[in-house]
């Protein structure tokens, strides 16, 4: 359970990390990550900071006011407004400010922000203002993705993210959007004419933002996952919240429906099993929460879940017998990772320690 | 079968529960050398003072410590030896009674202090016993073993050499002095060990941020007795989210002697988050374990998986590796008169940077992990065989009993 690996791949190319002192080697041909080590804020260090106004939690050097910023639009375009004044946060640390100055960042296709300063603290709006200020940068931006951070680095839940919505009107060409963490995520009013796939993951997905996705316009939209999670992370959505998007109202070219980590696993599937949108998709993915016995009885009992090319629903307390019966459906599955309720009797599961 | 060219080895004896597995694996791996079996001194007849050790040691000897186990007797041995400089510390100690109410109470966490300063003190005694035995070699120095199990001590030796290691708050004394120490110094995330115990024992990982956010991960379970909370060591990783349950488990933690460090991020392969043990024999990094769970954020190891360190190499590019392993050099040689150390290392998730997290003294078991062939054990043989033995600068009368009075009570 949790992310314990940093992705390879994104956007259809393979991960680098911007550095510093290398610079951007392969705009065109890597996906990049901008991120922090665990300790690079006590040394000053940013990302997006110098965009927003902050009140720093610790004293900082004060930022200049001119310097790398106004070399941002040093392309003679005037910036309809203009970005507010670095307060607290030294550009020249900013690791965002730095990106989007460097020669050849034009090129750049897939973006991920990884971990930020303080992210138990401080939330993305920085990352936000930035990617606005510097969308002429990034005329090519094709894929994003914030919030990729690993458990270690700090839990889901406690990811304090913003309100993306500037990120629609900002970049119309954007065809993948992910974001992780649910905490003060806002995606607004969702209205886009070119997207392809988005992607939340979270411990508790709240009910906010399942309205703003089941309201989205979002003609193109091919790929659509949702890690709802647990109500104690802030998962306060319902199965009732998800109707416009079971009904089939929305995304009229959807061809991946992922409702995955969720503790209503079974609730969702009773929900999902005769939804029209079924009609539609290619694959359904229930994956990675607690589906068992009376969700995959449901599924089984569909009268339109024959028409799925492929349904996943690794990770799940799904018997043998009760898998069987899914499998002579015959679609191509993947149901691997069965769980068993753990056993919970003492002195099993305890540990004489070992002086090592 | 591998030869040894001939060479015998000196005698050697090795001080262990006999019925340690860790004994036969060792005396496989003398036979496989073409050498003969070691003699073995077993714990407890040390801590009845029934060993004459001049009858057990043969001229030359080479006497190689093993760990205690973690069988009753000997813990129990070695509890009722650490009671009284326990009292006199004015550490809470386990009295007789106390301590045979443990035997069916083996996953508790209680008097790791205890423990440590009766396993101090037959340390002291069998150097005590050997001080004028100079033909009588130590494979691990005793004043090197008990500073290897005192983590605060083992860190400052490690940092004054310029070991990357985390950086550490100091002792603490309770929740509300955690939370103190924390706000005062910057500090979100902080992992909290117990001093003297073994790294998988009493681990807590603590964040903190905020708006009254905290929580802990921990494998360690409370149970109420009549006595007050109990802790005890388990499998199964738990998640303390509100302020009574972290008030009350870092609080009787802390009954103990409890050392924090900052919490350093460890990189994940395949799904498994991961750190390293690696073992230097005679100042040279040898094996290299990876040691993978799917437990989030303690160190526990339990049953997980052990492999190949390649895709590790890999990841962290020609920088980082060799980077790593002169680290592990440094820290083994460290412990010039101490033929062998486990050390735990953790690499961060952008794979550049590595910190050393723990060094073992008894971290040389690496079951199905091979160097061009051979085992730990093989390694070690060699080097005896290769004349391994204490540098020749003058003694620097360093002994256990003098370390043990340095040590400092809470």
């Amino acid at each position: 359970m949790g992310f314990t690996d940093h992705i390879e791949e994104f956007g259809g190319k393979p991960v680098r990390e911007y550095d510093l002192e290398r610079g951007l080697q392969d705009p065109a041909g890597a996906a990049y990550r901008l991120r922090l080590e665990w300790d690079d804020w006590q040394g000053g260090r940013t990302v997006g900071g110098s965009f927003v106004a902050r009140t720093p939690r610790r004293p900082s050097p004060p930022a200049p006011q001119t310097g790398l910023l106004g070399r941002l639009f040093g392309s003679g375009k005037p910036p309809s407004q203009p970005p507010p004044a670095p307060a607290g946060a030294d550009a020249e640390k900013d690791l965002l400010v730095r990106f989007l100055a460097e020669p050849g960042v034009e090129a750049v296709t897939a973006l991920i922000f990884g971990m930020w300063e303080e992210p138990y603290e401080v939330d993305s709006s920085g990352i936000v203002a930035g990617l606005v200020a510097g969308r002429d940068r990034l005329a090519n931006l094709r894929s994003l993705f914030i919030g990729e951070m690993l458990m270690e680095e700090n839990e889901v839940s406690w990811i304090k993210q913003s309100d993306m919505s500037p990120i629609w009107a900002a970049y119309p060409e954007l065809e993948l959007f992910q974001v992780r963490g649910n905490d003060g995520l806002s995606l607004g009013g969702i209205w886009h004419e070119r997207l392809k796939s988005l992607i939340i993951q979270s411990g508790g997905l709240s009910k906010t933002v399942v309205q703003q996705v089941a309201h989205a316009e979002l003609p193109e939209l091919e790929h659509l996952e949702l890690w709802l999670g647990e109500e104690n992370y802030g998962g306060d959505a319902t199965v009732e919240d998800l109707e416009p998007i079971l009904k089939g109202e929305r995304f009229p070219k959807l061809k991946y429906l992922g409702l995955r980590d969720s503790e209503k696993a079974d609730e969702i599937a009773e929900a999902v099993a005769d939804a029209p949108i079924l009609d539609r998709i290619e694959v359904l993915d229930l994956s990675m929460g607690n589906l068992s016995d009376a969700g995959a009885a449901k599924l089984t009992a569909s009268s339109r879940i024959r028409r799925l090319r492929r349904l996943d629903i690794h990770h799940h307390f799904v018997s043998d017998e009760a898998l069987r019966r899914l499998r002579d459906l015959g679609i191509e599955m993947d149901a691997s990772d069965s769980k068993e309720e753990e056993d919970f009797r003492g002195e099993t599961y305890r540990y004489i320690a070992v002086s090592e | 079968m591998l030869t040894s060219g001939g060479k015998r080895l000196q005698p050697l004896t090795i001080v262990a529960d006999t019925r340690d597995p860790r004994v036969r694996l060792f005396q496989q791996a003398l036979s496989g050398c073409g050498q003969a079996p070691a003699s073995v001194v077993d714990y407890l007849d040390l801590l009845a003072g029934r060993v004459d050790w001049d009858r057990v040691l043969a001229q030359g000897a080479l006497l190689r410590i093993e760990s205690p186990g973690r069988g009753w007797p000997i813990c129990r041995g070695l509890l009722l030896r650490g009671w009284e400089s326990a009292r006199v510390r004015g550490l809470e100690a386990l009295s007789p009674d106390q301590i045979e109410g443990l035997e069916h109470d083996r996953c508790r966490i209680a008097g790791p202090e205890q423990w440590y300063f009766g396993f101090c003190m037959l340390l002291g005694e069998i150097e005590a016993a050997l001080a004028g035995r100079c033909d009588v070699q130590f494979t691990s120095r005793p004043a090197d073993i008990a500073l290897l199990f005192d983590k605060r001590r083992c860190r400052e030796r490690l940092c004054g050499a310029g070991v990357p290691v985390p950086s550490s708050l100091g002792p603490v004394r309770s929740y509300e002095d955690l939370r103190s120490q924390m706000e005062g110094a910057g500090w979100s995330r902080v992992y909290l060990k117990i001093n003297y115990g073994s790294a998988g024992s009493g681990v807590v990982a603590y964040e903190m941020a905020t708006g009254g956010r905290e929580q802990a991960w921990t494998s360690i379970e409370m149970v109420n007795s009549a006595g007050g909370v109990r802790l005890y060591n388990s499998r199964r990783i738990r998640r303390y989210g509100t302020h009574a349950e972290l008030a009350t488990l870092i609080d009787a933690l802390c009954h103990h002697d409890v050392h924090s460090e900052v919490w350093i991020p460890k990189a994940g392969l395949n799904g498994r988050r991961f750190d390293l043990r690696v073992v230097a024999i005679g100042g040279h990094p040898t094996h290299v374990a990876v040691r993978a769970g799917s437990s989030p954020l303690t160190n526990l190891h339990l049953g997980n998986v052990r492999s190949d360190p390649d895709e590790v190499i890999g990841r962290m590019g020609p920088n980082g590796w060799p980077g790593l392993m002169k680290t592990c050099m440094v820290v083994g040689r460290l412990f010039p008169r101490t033929l062998h150390v486990g050390i735990d290392v953790a690499v961060t998730p952008g794979f550049r940077r590595h910190a050393v997290l723990e060094v073992n003294a008894f971290g040389d078991l690496l079951k199905g992990i091979a160097a061009d062939g051979l085992s730990t054990y093989e390694v070690e043989i060699q080097t005896l065989l290769g004349g391994w033995g204490p540098p020749a600068i003058a003694e620097d009368g360093e002994s256990v009993s003098t370390d043990l009075t340095g040590v400092v009570p809470c």
